[in-house]
């Protein structure tokens, strides 16, 4: 009977240290000055690695967010699709979201900055980690911190994916006007914005008020100050801009600003591509597209990028 | 060799019984059936019954997609079939125990533990092959009268065989009800209140990485990159529970007097 007994306790024992091995396997912890980032890697290929960095919102590693229901999985799926053609990846939760957010003062997050920061300190790490070269791979915001960071250390080869074309208070506006009148205080706050000025008290019924908290009014103007466009101009690495037909975030007039910058070879626009990079035709399918992780990345999205890295390689 | 024996005795006292027929038609029922319900039958009802109906809304109440096919049969497995199942096979320890045959094995010096593991060898073998051919048919034939929608057949493979391990996690709770209650009826009641309840209890504090119910969680998202941490944790608890409820069995049985059922 006492054996029955210790069988039970051992079987109880195994399942919790599961769930506490399964909370930090895997991860590589990168510590920076307020907190810890945790990434994970992916491909065994020293040589090279595509360094994903996520958009903007509490967006994880994997492309998910915590504020959306669901997952989309989209930058998991990347990962896994490269390291089919055996190309190694690093993915990193930021510091608003996934694992590394347990690390951080959330309400301190106030500048862009301390994002490229971020991305700076995963790049330098790669580097100590023995990777020969490293390619990042922006996706929508990720797309401007990746071009800042790689400015600060320099990398071998850089794409944008959906990545915005415009300083952030153009899309921003064209965004909000979609959905609200010229004359609606989140349009003014915007304007406030441009002028440098920060709007007092900000309240509201939730919706697109709530987004813009004085913490998000401080983020945007520090982050409104950079042209995308013009900065990837100026960049002397080989580049790869992909847009999507079916954005509904980042249109083609954000991607024909960064596409114009530079050699017609370097960008591409995949038609029925959606902002999270899934093939949609129905306006039913870009909004599941969002929630429903069964949706794969859209079928021209993986052939360019293997094509890209083979070329640094 | 003893349980050589015990797995033998199991798949004739299944194949007499026809659980094993019960458990493969609950499940394939909805496998070829679900499809051609959605396909042929649902809009022809709705559309006799509400004839001004747009054809976009009627596609929003319908299945008009193999995923969304594949997942009404999962639904399908989940609330429908497991209540037949756990009903057919209530009395895979339950009656062997009212009707005195359990002292059998006993005492041609069988264990109880044995007789558990027998038990849940092959009434799960059954179940989990049955959710995983049910999930490849159901793939294939809502591919075949829709379209093809899934990258591969790899998430209906997966949701097949996650559903089926919450199935096995049944028949546990079904062999260890079975022993506490004595009789068939009340032990499939039991299993129900404790299947059911494991996903409520999972969707009501939002912690089915911490449960069994996981497993479904994963299986009905037909993920096209599963989170194998997810599931790993899931499966960790639904393994454990699994060796809990064994063993509680055999503590159950070791404490009764078989003779008198």
């Amino acid at each position: 009977m006492k054996k029955h007994y210790l069988i039970m306790a051992a079987a109880a024992l195994i399942a919790v240290t599961v769930h506490i091995y399964i909370g930090f396997a895997g991860y590589h912890k990168i510590t920076v000055e307020d907190g810890t980032l945790y990434g994970r890697a992916m491909g065994n290929d020293k040589e090279l690695v595509v360094l994903l960095i996520a958009g903007s919102g509490p967006t994880d590693m994997d492309g998910n967010s915590v504020i959306l229901p669901g997952r989309n999985d989209s930058l998991l799926l990347i990962a896994r699709e490269l390291a089919k053609e055996g190309i190694s990846t690093f993915r990193y939760d930021k510091r608003a979201a996934g694992k590394s957010a347990e690390t951080f003062d959330l309400e301190n997050i106030t500048d862009i900055e301390a994002l490229i920061g971020d991305c700076v300190a995963v790049i330098e790490y790669l580097k100590d980690q023995g990777y020969k070269k490293i390619v990042l791979a922006g996706h929508s915001k990720g797309s401007l911190i990746g071009m800042l960071a790689a400015i600060e250390s320099p990398v071998d080869g850089f794409i944008s994916l959906a990545g915005t074309g415009n300083p952030i208070d153009i899309t921003l506006e064209k965004q909000l006007l979609a959905q609200l009148p010229e004359d609606s205080s989140e349009i003014q706050i915007l304007r406030n914005l441009r002028n440098g000025e920060l709007t007092l008290p900000v309240s509201g019924d939730g919706g697109e008020l709530n987004f813009f908290t004085l913490n998000n009014q401080k983020f945007i103007l520090s982050w409104m100050q950079y042209d995308p466009a013009e900065i990837l101009a100026g960049m002397k690495i080989p580049v790869l801009i992909i847009g999507g037909e079916a954005d509904i975030q980042v249109d083609r007039e954000d991607f024909e600003a960064l596409a114009k910058v530079r050699e017609p070879h370097e960008s591409i626009f995949i038609e029925d591509m959606n902002h999270i990079l899934k093939e949609v035709t129905t306006q039913k399918a870009q909004e599941e597209s969002y929630y429903d992780p069964s949706f794969p990345l859209h079928g021209e999205l993986i052939p360019p990028i293997v094509e890209f890295v083979a070329a640094i390689r | 060799m003893e349980i050589k024996t015990l797995l033998k005795k199991e798949l004739l006292d299944g194949v007499r019984n026809y659980r094993f027929i019960i458990i493969f038609a609950a499940v394939f029922f909805f496998a070829i059936l679900d499809p051609v319900l959605n396909k042929l039958v649902l809009p022809e009802v709705l559309r006799s019954q509400f004839p001004d109906m747009p054809e976009a809304l009627m596609n929003e109440m319908l299945f008009t997609t193999q995923v969304a096919n594949i997942r009404g049969f999962l639904g399908n497995v989940y609330q429908l079939s497991s209540l037949i199942i756990a009903f057919s096979i209530s009395g895979i320890m339950a009656q062997e125990i009212s009707e005195k045959t359990l002292i059998f094995p006993v005492c041609t010096g069988k264990s109880f533990a044995s007789i558990v593991a027998a038990k849940l060898f092959v009434y799960g073998s059954c179940v989990i092959t049955a959710t995983t051919l049910g999930a490849m048919i159901n793939y294939f034939y809502a591919g075949v009268l829709f379209e093809f929608g899934l990258p591969s057949a790899i998430p209906a493979l997966r949701a097949g065989l996650l559903n089926g391990t919450y199935m096995i996690y049944m028949v546990a709770i079904l062999i260890f009800m079975g022993a506490l209650a004595r009789k068939a009826i009340p032990a499939g009641l039991l299993t129900l209140l404790l299947y059911y309840g494991t996903r409520l209890i999972g969707d009501l504090f939002n912690i089915h990485n911490y449960l069994p119910s996981g497993l479904l969680i994963e299986a009905e998202l037909l993920a096209a990159a599963p989170s194998l941490s997810f599931i790993a944790g899931s499966l960790a608890t639904t393994v454990a529970l699994i060796i809990i409820l064994s063993s509680l069995t055999v503590v159950r049985l070791s404490s009764l007097e078989l003779t008198r059922g």
